[in-house]
C-alpha cells in the first residue's frame, strides 16, 4: 500500500511500514479490549454479590426514624 | 450547616506538620493539584515570552528585540535573533505550551483537584504516587529549562523533532540541548503515566455510593478517558524517544538514512503518539466546558449520554487517524484516502458535542459570569479550529496547506481557543473551591474580553496568510517575493500578540490578589449540583465530613416542580430516587 | 461524626487500612445505621498493576513497530555479513526463564497456604534463575559484539540490542522487585490473608517472561 512512500514501487520498505501501521494501530485496541474485558468481567461476576447501599432504602429509613 | 461550620473552623489553617509536608510534599490531592497549577502558570509565562519573540522576528525580521540587547551571543546578537535561535524559540514555545502548560493544568491540576471531590471520596487511590508524579514533572520541567543554558542551546528541531534534523547534531547545531529535551519528555511521560494509573484506579474503584458511571460529571468522564489515552500513548512516545536518543548518542541508525535508517519511521512513531496527544489536549477542556455551560444556563447538559459516548468515540477513533499528519510524506494516495476518511469520521463526535453544547444553552437562563464567558469562547473558538481541521482532513487540501500558517492557525484555535479558554474558565469556576475566595469579576471580564479580542487578531489572519502560501517555521518571510503582499499581516498579528500578552497580566493580578484578598466564598457560590460543592470551602484533608451518597445525575437544573433551579446530586430524593 | 477531618497522615493511614481490607466503609449522611461495606471487585493495587502492564505493553509495541518496519521492509534479513544469533543457547536460556516463572508461581502458591519457607525459597530461586538468564544473555552479547554485531550495525543491530536489551533491563528491574519482596517476606510481612505484594510481583514476573516468549519468537526466528 505504501509503495510510493519511500523509494518507489516495489520498494520492500513500504511493506514494512504497512505491517508496522497495522500492528501499532491494533495494539491499543487489543490492550483495551483485554484489560477492559477482564475488568468488566470481574465487575459483572462479583457485582451481583456486592451492592451499593440503595439510596431509596436510605431515605425510607430516614423517614421511618422520624 | 453547623456541622460544616464546625469542621470549617476546626480545619481551616489547621495543618499538622510544617511548611514542607503541607506545601511541598503534601499527599493531599488538592494541594498537589494546586502545585501543578502554579508550576504550569509559571511555564506559561515562559512559553508566552518565547512566542512573543517569534512574532517579533516575523513582523520585524532581523530587527533588534526591544529590551533584549543584553542577551549574550550566540543567543542574540545585540538583540537580533539569529536563525539558530529562532528555531529554538518556536521549538521550545510549542514544547513548553503542550507538555508543560496544557497537559499539566488540565490533567495534573484539574484532574488531581477535581476527581476525588467530584466522585465523593477522600483522596486519590495512591497519594504517595500522586505526590511523586508532581515532583517528577517538576524535575522534567527543570531539565527542559536547563537546556537553554547548555552549549548549543535548547532543542531546535521543532516540537515534532523530525529526524534526521533532530537525530544528528550537525543539522541544528544543538547538542546536549536536544538530548535534554528528549530526556525531559521521557521523565514527564513517567509522571503522566503515574498520574493516569492513579486517576483510572480512583475513578473505577472509589466512587461514592450511588455514583454510577453514568452519574459522573462529564469533566470526570473526560479526565478518565484522557488518562486512558495518556496511558496508551505516552509509552509509545517513550520508545520513539529512546530510539532518537540512541541515534544521537549511541551510534544506532533507526532514523539516519546514511546508515540504513528510515526518516519516515520517526514521523510514523511520533504521530502515532501525536494524534492521541491532541485529543488529550482537548478532551478535559470539553469536559470543563460542559460543566460550566450547564451550571450557568441552569439547564441539564443536552444529551448527557451522547456527550460521554462522543468522548469515547473520539478517543477510539483518535488511534486511526495519525497518517493525516503525513499526507505530504509521499504516501500512496490509497493510504491517504484511508486516513482522510477516518479523519473526517472523527469530526462527527466533535460535532455532536458542539450541537449538544448549543442545545444546552438554548432556552436556558444564561448567567454571563466570567467562567461562562470563557466556556462560550471555548465553544465558538473550538468550532473555528474544528472547521479549519475539516478542510485539512481532505488530502488534496492538506497537500496545499501543509506546513503553512493555515496549520498554525488551526493549532492555536483548538489549543488556545479551545483548551486555554477552557482552562481560564475552569480556574475562574473552581477558584472558590480551591482557595476559599472568589476571583474578581470585573478583572475577570476585562481579562476575558481583552484575551478574546487579541487572540482573534493574533491568530485569525494565520488562515489568510497560510492559504497565501506563507510557510511555518520560516525565519525571514521577506526573502520570498510572493509573500510580500502578506507581510503586513505579520505586523498586525504581532501587535495582536503583544496585546494578548499584556492582558494576561490582568489574569495574573486577579489570580494572586484574589487568592489572598478576594471576597470569601460560600460553600456553593454557583449553586451547582456536583459533589465538590458538598465539601466545605476550601475542603479539609479527607474532603467530606461524611461520605456523600448520590441520588441522581449531575445536571438536574431547573427541574419542574422543584422549588430551586438546582438539585444537588447528594441531596436525598423526596422518597423516590430520580430515574437515570 | 467520624473524625474525618484528620490530618494527612491519618487520612493516609486510613487509605492503607481500608485498601488492605479491600473495604470501603460507607456511612449514611444522617448518622443512621452503617451500611455493609462495599468492596471493589478488583482491588486498587490490582487495577494499578493492570494499568502499568498496559503502559509497558505500549512501550514495547513502539519498539516492535519500529522493528517490523525494518524486518518486513528488508529483502534480506538478517543483512549479509552479520553474525547469526545464538539460537540454541538462547533456547536453553528461555527454558531457565520459563522455570523462573514456575518458581514464582510456586512461591505464590506457597504463601497462599501459609508456607513462609516455600515463599522465600521459591522467590530466591526465581531471582537466581533470572540472574542466570541475564548473565547468559550478557555473555552471548559479548560474543556477538566480538563477531561484529554492534548497536551501529545498521537497523539490524540497533533494533536487536534495543529490543532485547530493554527486555533484559526489565528482567533486572523485576529481579530487584523479587528481592525486595523476599526481604519483606523475611520480615514476616506476608500471610495467608495478606500477600498482595507477592501476587503483584509474581504477575509482573510472569509478564516479563511472557514478553520474552513473544520477543524471542519474533526476533530470533
Amino acid at each position: 500500500m505504501c509503495k510510493t512512500a519511500v523509494g518507489g514501487p516495489g520498494d520492500p520498505l513500504s511493506a514494512g511500514i504497512n505491517a508496522s501501521i497495522f500492528f501499532m494501530m491494533a495494539m491499543p485496541f487489543v490492550l483495551f479490549a483485554a484489560v477492559g474485558g477482564w475488568l468488566a468481567y470481574m465487575f459483572w461476576s462479583s457485582g451481583r454479590a456486592v451492592q451499593h447501599p440503595n439510596p431509596d432504602l436510605l431515605s425510607a429509613e430516614r423517614e421511618a426514624s422520624r | 450547616m453547623s456541622e460544616a461550620a464546625a469542621a470549617h473552623a476546626h480545619d481551616e489553617h489547621h495543618h499538622e506538620g510544617g511548611f514542607v509536608s503541607t506545601y511541598l510534599f503534601s499527599l493531599d490531592h488538592k494541594m498537589i493539584g494546586k502545585q501543578f497549577l502554579l508550576l504550569s502558570l509559571f511555564m506559561m509565562i515562559i512559553g508566552g515570552l518565547l512566542a512573543l519573540m517569534v512574532r517579533w522576528q516575523l513582523a520585524y525580521p532581523e530587527q533588534p528585540v526591544p529590551g533584549l540587547a543584553w542577551v549574550p551571543e550566540p543567543y542574540l546578537y545585540d538583540g537580533i535573533i539569529p536563525p539558530e535561535t529562532y528555531n529554538m524559540l518556536f521549538t521550545m514555545h510549542a514544547t513548553i505550551m503542550i507538555f508543560f502548560v496544557v497537559i499539566p493544568i488540565l490533567v495534573g491540576a484539574f484532574g488531581n483537584f477535581l476527581i476525588p471531590l467530584m466522585i465523593g471520596t477522600k483522596d486519590m487511590a495512591f497519594p504517595i504516587l500522586n505526590m511523586l508524579s508532581f515532583w517528577i514533572a517538576a524535575f522534567a520541567g527543570g531539565l527542559l529549562i536547563s537546556s537553554f543554558f547548555v552549549e548549543g542551546g535548547a532543542a531546535a528541531g521543532g516540537w515534532t523533532a523530525y529526524a534526521p534534523l533532530s537525530a544528528a547534531e550537525v543539522y541544528t547545531g544543538v547538542g546536549l540541548g536536544q538530548d535534554l529535551w528528549i530526556i525531559s519528555l521521557v521523565v514527564l511521560g513517567i509522571s503522566s503515566m503515574m498520574g493516569s494509573i492513579n486517576y483510572i484506579t480512583t475513578i473505577i474503584n472509589m466512587r461514592a455510593p450511588g455514583m454510577t458511571m453514568f452519574r459522573l460529571p462529564l469533566v470526570v468522564w473526560s479526565l478518565f478517558i484522557t488518562a486512558i489515552l495518556l496511558l496508551l500513548a505516552l509509552p509509545e512516545l517513550t520508545a520513539a524517544m529512546a530510539m532518537l536518543l540512541f541515534d544521537r548518542r549511541f551510534g544506532t541508525a533507526f532514523f539516519l538514512p546514511e546508515h540504513g535508517g528510515e526518516p519516515i519511521l520517526w514521523q510514523h512513531l511520533f504521530w502515532f503518539f501525536g494524534h492521541p496527544e491532541v485529543y488529550i489536549l482537548i478532551l478535559p477542556g470539553m469536559g470543563i466546558a460542559s460543566e460550566i455551560l450547564s451550571v450557568f444556563s441552569r439547564k441539564p447538559i443536552f444529551g448527557y449520554r451522547a456527550m460521554a459516548m462522543a468522548m469515547i468515540a473520539i478517543a477510539f477513533l483518535g488511534w486511526v487517524v495519525w497518517g493525516h499528519h503525513m499526507f505530504q510524506s509521499g504516501m500512496n494516495p490509497t493510504m491517504g484516502m484511508a486516513f482522510m476518511t477516518t479523519t473526517m469520521v472523527i469530526a462527527v463526535p466533535s460535532a455532536i458535542k458542539t450541537f449538544n453544547w448549543l442545545g444546552t444553552l438554548w432556552g436556558g437562563n444564561i448567567h454571563f459570569t466570567t467562567p461562562m464567558l470563557h466556556a462560550l469562547a471555548f465553544v465558538s473558538m473550538f468550532v473555528i479550529g474544528g472547521l479549519s481541521g475539516i478542510y485539512m482532513a481532505a488530502t488534496p487540501v492538506d497537500i496545499f496547506i501543509h506546513d503553512t500558517y493555515f496549520i498554525v492557525g488551526h493549532i492555536h484555535y483548538v489549543v488556545f481557543g479551545g483548551s486555554i479558554f477552557a482552562i481560564f474558565g475552569g480556574i475562574a469556576y473552581w477558584f472558590p473551591k480551591m482557595y476559599g475566595r472568589m476571583m474578581n469579576e470585573t478583572l475577570g471580564k476585562i481579562h476575558f474580553f481583552g484575551t478574546l479580542l487579541f487572540f482573534n487578531i493574533t491568530f485569525f489572519p494565520m488562515h489568510i496568510i497560510g492559504i497565501g502560501g506563507h510557510m511555518r517555521r520560516i525565519y525571514n518571510p521577506e526573502q520570498y517575493e510572493f509573500l510580500e503582499p502578506l507581510l503586513h499581516w505579520n505586523e498586525i498579528m504581532t501587535i495582536g500578540s503583544i496585546g494578548l500578552g499584556i492582558f494576561q497580566i490582568v489574569f495574573a493580578v486577579n489570580f494572586f490578589w484574589s487568592m489572598f484578598a478576594g471576597e470569601k466564598a460560600t460553600q456553593n457560590p454557583w449553586h451547582a449540583n456536583t459533589l465538590e460543592w458538598e465539601a466545605p470551602t476550601p475542603p479539609p484533608h479527607g474532603n467530606f465530613l461524611v461520605t456523600p451518597t448520590v441520588y441522581r445525575g449531575p445536571y438536574e437544573y431547573s427541574v419542574p416542580g422543584e422549588k430551586e433551579d438546582w438539585l444537588p446530586q447528594a441531596r436525598p430524593g423526596s422518597g423516590v430516587a430520580a430515574a437515570h | 461524626m467520624m473524625a474525618r477531618s484528620a490530618n494527612t497522615a491519618v487520612a493516609h493511614d486510613l487509605a492503607i487500612e481500608e485498601e488492605r481490607l479491600h473495604l470501603r466503609v460507607v456511612e449514611p449522611q444522617d448518622g443512621g445505621p452503617p451500611h455493609p461495606p462495599a468492596a471493589p471487585p478488583v482491588s486498587n493495587t490490582r487495577v494499578a498493576i493492570a494499568m502499568f502492564l498496559v503502559a509497558e505493553s505500549m512501550f514495547f509495541a513502539g519498539l516492535v513497530g519500529a522493528y517490523l518496519v525494518f524486518r518486513v521492509g528488508s529483502v534480506v534479513w538478517p543483512p549479509a555479513g552479520l553474525p547469526a544469533l545464538p539460537l540454541t543457547v538462547t533456547w536453553i536460556n528461555t527454558v531457565f526463564l520459563f522455570f523462573s516463572g514456575v518458581a514464582v508461581v510456586s512461591g505464590l502458591r506457597g504463601i497462599r497456604r501459609g508456607d513462609q519457607r516455600a515463599l522465600r525459597r521459591r522467590l530466591l530461586l526465581t531471582a537466581a534463575l533470572g540472574a542466570v538468564f541475564v548473565s547468559v544473555q550478557g555473555w552471548e552479547w559479548a560474543g556477538l559484539v566480538h563477531h561484529g554485531l554492534t548497536l551501529s550495525s545498521g537497523p539490524y543491530g540497533g533494533t536487536f540490542y534495543l529490543l532485547i536489551g530493554t527486555h533484559a533491563a526489565h528482567v533486572l528491574g523485576a529481579m530487584g522487585w523479587v528481592l525486595w519482596v523476599t526481604a519483606a517476606a523475611q520480615r514476616g510481612r506476608y500471610s495467608v490473608e495478606n500477600h498482595d505484594g507477592v501476587e503483584m510481583c509474581a504477575v509482573y514476573w510472569i509478564y516479563v517472561c511472557a514478553l520474552w516468549g513473544l520477543l524471542f519468537g519474533l526476533v530470533y526466528h
